[in-house]
């Protein structure tokens, strides 16, 4: 079987690097709560690049406004029809964002309207167990819009999550080095196995 | 003119008169009969639409040939001397007198005289219209039986070949009565009231393709009891219609499998929606992005708008972003909405900054958005592409604003570089003046100083090759130690392997490469031309050394010129010891989350692939084939006999045959129950 690699999409607009730490803490997480074969170090696909058909998973967030290019649109649309699945994250935390409000639009554009993901979806089973999506420190804390988010957004593909859309900012949440998970009572990373398994499985 | 003339000449119009009129006649006994054949055809045997559109016009060009034939029968009763025969034939006791009276040959005869004299005395006028009527007699009354028995055919059947529509095929009584009600279905589609189309009928369709939210009626012949309409989400009994029956239904936004039941059979109805698509935009005023220099003035907007059933609304959005890092302000703005028309429009608008208060700094994402008149499924909304108008920053244009790099330490290197070949060419000058040990310690001298510039060279050049700074010393080169392990060449033959990757695609950096890479090689010439000043200097040989000199010279130039690449760069790679940290997380008791047991299995989830695939099949998505693929490459390791099954199912589809029992084999082998489940019944109609 070969091994998970997680991919980081870098588009052409915005800033795809926002997060730079995530990557290697969602592997961790994935390694330490798993015995799924996955690769030490993440990689970056341009988002125009068919390369990203390699990857099951990938992972977009920025802060800046999103403007795909027509290459990036055309793989991207390629890549959720042959049954990929892009997690994006609102890195703004910020329902009336730059961020939001360009990437929810080309999102639609591309792979179809987004609805709210239940609760109840699969994807809060797929490893560990969840009411929903967890709550982020900067949703409690007031910095962002003084919202906390209930649910998820998604585009279905049937029964299948094609796009998954966060404006938890979980970029943020999880941009740290996996060695200080030491210093966290609850890993708060597990929910990215969660995405990982149900990637990986749906 | 004398009065056998007018006669001959009565006579031969009234014969020319019925012979039209029986060539009349005649036609149209003819047209009629094709009719009446063709309706009693259709009433026995059910004739299909395209035989009887082609009934009437057949019927017009028999009666029309049938015409012109009889016509061309009678074109003899035009002949003055065919008439005259005629005459004589009924009134013998002319004794050929009239035929040779009108013979132009003896007009001038007797004959004309004799006939003068005798013709009043014959009576042939009745008998030639006796005549004449009798030949009309016949083919009057066999049009007159035509139209009798056409009149007596039941309306249906004689509008069935007269005025054949579409959704007559239930006029035919005898289908449904008495035997199978869903024998043949009608299905009548009415578009959504703001498509403004018309309607559409389709007999005995297997599947129905319409816009998503238009009207359906379902007809049928016979009894309405116990048909029904039956899709995933409802079931609706059929209402009596028309001596038959009817269910009326809308075309679902989705491709749904419906079945009319009743108590003996069912019939599969595919139901295919079409959608309406969103307005296609196109912004064309501002046609690219671009940057104002001052925060005022008017922008005009133009965009063209179109849509497949009628445009509605159209409006621009401007969006003014603010702010850097993580802190914006976004406002969001509408301008230029106008109500459109037809399948085609134009929206202009013109945004003055001032009123969007836009500053310096600020980011205008600018796109036109168009709304159909979708009320059923939509409305669907189309936007442009976004062109972004920045505004400068306060003061961007009244300096240079460029980011500074530090200065490279080849620079320092340049000056004294350049000092040493001024030392040299001065000593050079100078040696007629001075003694032989002074020229030669004065050119060790530099020679020195050449060496501590060549270090510093290689203390550049390495740390960028991805050594330590001093990686010179580091390769164990002591200075004037020609015993050193590594010689200059295969240290810089080293040195050159390490950069040749990074030569030509400067902008192609792998793993952790810098884009400085790519100015090396110019330092390596450098490096090595300092090599060969510093041994010339050293054995007080300066005319020799100045060439090399001048080339570290010309190469530190280059270094100093060639092309720097500001990146944003790559976040250092944090690589994770998976040995380390694998299996090793724990979840507190108290956490308000633990570990779920719902990880789908792998057979579980071929078989929830196998189920996507039916509904590829069931949609005719023409890359089921790929996802077939696919699937068996999946289950090649996992489970054999199901990637088989696969294997045989894409054979099929491949040879364009039917590959439902294939996929049903997959699924019943991953343990899926196919019987009685919804994937049955999709299964059964996969084409």
């Amino acid at each position: 079987m070969s091994e998970f690699v997680f991919a980081t999409a870098q588009y052409e607009s915005g800033d795809w690097d926002s997060a730079p730490l995530v990557p290697a803490n969602v592997i961790d997480a994935v390694a330490r709560y798993t015995s799924v074969p996955v690769a030490p170090t993440g990689v970056i696909v341009s988002l125009a690049s068919r390369e990203v058909l390699r990857y099951p998973l990938l992972y977009l967030t920025g802060h800046l406004p999103v403007r795909f290019t027509a290459a990036e649109r055309v793989t991207l649309a390629h890549y959720l029809d042959r049954g990929g699945m892009l997690f994006v994250d609102d890195h703004n935390h910020d329902i009336d964002g730059a961020f939001h409000l360009t990437a929810t639009e080309e999102l639609e554009r591309v792979a179809g309207p987004l609805v709210e993901l239940p609760n109840d979806h699969r994807l809060y089973r797929a490893f560990f167990a969840f009411d929903g999506p967890p709550t982020t420190t900067h949703e409690l804390n007031g910095w962002g819009d003084n919202l906390v988010h209930r649910h998820l957004q998604a585009v279905l593909r049937g029964d299948r999550i094609a796009v998954l859309y966060s404006n938890k900012d979980y970029s943020s949440e999880w941009s740290y080095h996996p060695q200080n998970k030491r210093f966290l009572s609850v890993d708060n990373t597990r929910f990215a196995v969660n995405v990982v398994v149900y990637a990986l499985s749906s | 003119m004398s009065d056998w003339r007018r006669r001959i000449g009565r006579a031969r119009a009234f014969l020319a008169a019925s012979a039209a009129l029986a060539a009349v006649g005649w036609a149209v006994a003819a047209g009629l009969a094709v009719l009446e054949l063709t309706i009693a055809a259709d009433a026995v045997l059910g004739l299909p639409r395209g035989l009887r559109v082609a009934a009437l016009p057949t019927a017009v060009v028999m009666g029309l040939v049938t015409l012109a034939a009889r016509l061309w029968a009678g074109r003899r009763t035009w002949s003055l001397s065919a008439v005259a025969l005629f005459v004589e034939s009924v009134a013998p006791e002319l004794r050929f007198r009239l035929v040779t009276a009108v013979d132009p040959a003896y007009r001038d005869t007797e004959a004309a005289s004799r006939m003068e004299r005798s013709g009043p005395a014959v009576n042939w006028d009745g008998r030639v219209r006796r005549s004449g009527l009798s030949r009309v007699m016949r083919p009057m009354a066999a049009a007159a039986l035509a139209a009798v028995l056409l009149a007596f055919t039941p309306e249906g059947l004689t509008r069935r070949t007269v005025e054949p529509a579409p959704g007559d095929l239930l006029e035919r009584r005898s289908t449904g009565v008495g035997g199978d009600p869903l024998a043949h279905i009608v299905v009548t589609i009415d578009p959504p009231a703001y498509v403004a189309g018309a309607s559409a009928v389709l007999e005995d369709p297997a599947q129905v393709q319409a816009l998503a939210g238009s009207g359906m009626t379902i007809s049928g012949n016979g009894s309405p009891d116990g048909v029904a309409f039956r899709t995933e989400a409802s079931l609706r009994d059929a209402e009596s219609a028309d001596e038959g029956w009817r269910v009326r239904t809308t075309m679902p936004v989705g491709p749904q499998l419906a079945q009319l039941v009743t108590s003996g059979r069912s019939r599969s109805l595919l139901l295919l929606p079409t959608a309406d698509s969103v307005p296609e935009v196109l912004l064309t005023v501002p046609t690219r992005d671009t940057v104002l220099g001052e925060p005022g003035g008017i922008l005009p907007l133009r965009a063209i708008l179109r849509d497949d059933h009628g445009l509605g609304r159209a409006w621009f959005e401007v969006l003014v972003s603010t702010g850097q890092g993580e802190s914006f302000d976004v406002a969001a703005y509408r301008r230029g909405a106008v109500t459109l028309s037809g399948r085609e429009g134009e929206v202009r608008a013109a945004i003055d900054l001032a009123d969007l208060d836009v500053g310096f700094g600020a980011f205008l994402h600018i796109r036109a958005v168009g709304r159909d008149r979708n009320t059923v499924t939509g409305p669907g909304i189309g936007v442009s592409e976004t062109r972004t108008v920045r505004v400068a920053r306060r003061g961007e244009y009244d300096s240079l604003a460029v980011d500074v790099m530090p200065l490279l330490p080849s620079d320092s290197s340049l000056l004294s570089q350049r000092l040493l070949i001024d030392l040299a060419e001065a000593l050079v000058r100078r040696r007629p003046d001075l003694d032989a040990d002074v020229y030669a310690t004065e050119a060790q001298r530099i020679g020195r100083d050449q060496v501590r510039l060549r270090r510093r060279v290689a203390e550049i050049l390495f740390m960028r090759l991805g050594d330590e700074e001093g990686g010179e010393h580091a390769h164990g080169d002591e200075e004037e130690d020609d015993a050193a392990p590594m010689t200059p060449e295969a240290l810089l033959a080293a040195a050159e392997r390490a950069t040749e990757e990074g030569m030509g695609e400067a902008l192609d950096f792998h793993g952790d490469e810098t884009p400085v890479v790519a100015v090396n090689r110019p330092l390596l010439e450098a490096y090595n031309a300092m090599w060969d000043a510093g041994r010339a200097l050293a054995v007080g040989d300066p005319v020799t050394a100045l060439p090399y000199m001048h080339a570290a010279l010309s190469a530190i130039q280059r270094a100093r010129a060639a092309e720097r690449i500001y990146l944003r760069g790559r976040p250092a790679a944090v690589v994770v010891d998976l040995p380390q940290v694998r299996l090793s997380g724990s979840v507190p008791d108290e956490a308000p989350a633990g570990r779920s047991a719902g990880v789908p299995g792998v057979r579980e989830v071929l078989a929830a692939r196998v189920r996507a695939v039916v509904n590829q099949l069931i949609a005719g998505d023409p890359e089921v084939l790929d996802s077939l693929l696919t699937l068996r490459v999946s289950a090649l390791a996992t489970a054999p006999d199901v990637a088989l099954a696969l294997e045989r199912a894409a054979e099929a589809v491949r040879a364009g045959g039917d590959p439902s029992a294939f996929v049903r084999e997959a699924y019943a082998r991953l343990g899926g129950s196919a019987a009685g489940t919804r994937a049955q019944e999709l299964w059964s109609v996969v084409p």
